[in-house]
């Protein structure tokens, strides 16, 4: 994985949960906090999982947490989706039959040129102009 | 303050080009352009979020009580909908 990575939300939240592949997307997003690895994401997802935070425990101090240890990810750039991309998005959702925050993914990827998206959901794999891996 | 730099022609093209429209095909439209462009860039970068020892185990198993519950993947779709509440 040494291209630029797309990182999807379940990706962080794999942690959170400390489910089956946490160990997996720990060592991950370990290289990107090392700066070893270049990704992208988008604030969307940032907010996703804030909100799941909320919603599930209702803490604060955990959302602060969560934002100090995506500060400290130094090879991660935040991407904030431009209308124009939010556009495309509606067109990707349209023809692959998909949400539309997974279509933003597709969309804020094409733009930033970005092949690779780091995703345990298998929804992704139809779509051919981009890559599904998992973290490994 | 003059700051100097160098960017490949096409970038630079396309920046001029949509510079002048959103300002103007007028002086200062670079000038007002860069410092929009610069501005959020330093909005960006500049924070003051305080760091945490080990802050990758601080985040680790926030939510375990769900675990077994529910997938990272169902988590992430679910979130979708909060957005809509």
């Amino acid at each position: 994985m040494d291209k630029m990575n797309f990182v999807d939300t379940n990706i962080f939240l794999e942690i959170i949960l400390d489910d089956k592949k946490s160990e997996q997307c720990k060592s991950f997003l370990t290289k990107v906090k090392n700066n070893n690895i270049k990704a992208l994401t988008t604030d969307f997802i940032i907010y996703s999982c804030l909100l799941q935070i909320q919603h599930k425990i209702k803490s604060q101090e955990k959302m602060k947490q969560f934002l100090s240890f995506i500060n400290e990810l130094k090879g991660l750039k935040i991407i904030r989706p431009s209308l124009n991309e939010m556009y495309k998005a509606c067109i990707i959702s349209k023809k692959y039959n998909l949400d539309f925050d997974d279509s933003l993914v597709v969309a804020a990827m094409i733009d930033n040129n970005c092949k690779y998206l780091v995703s345990l959901d298998g929804h992704f794999d139809k779509i051919s102009i981009i890559k599904r891996i998992e973290p490994n | 303050m003059v700051l100097k730099v160098e960017f490949p022609k096409d970038f630079e093209n396309k920046f001029r080009e949509l510079a002048m429209k959103k300002f103007g095909y007028a002086k200062g439209a670079i000038k007002k352009a860069s410092e929009e462009a610069m501005k959020e860039w330093i909005k960006l970068e500049e924070n003051n979020i305080p760091k945490l020892e080990n802050s990758i185990e601080s985040i680790r198993g926030m939510i375990k009580h769900l675990n077994g519950k529910i997938s990272s993947v169902e988590l992430q779709h679910e979130a979708s909908k909060l957005w809509i509440k």
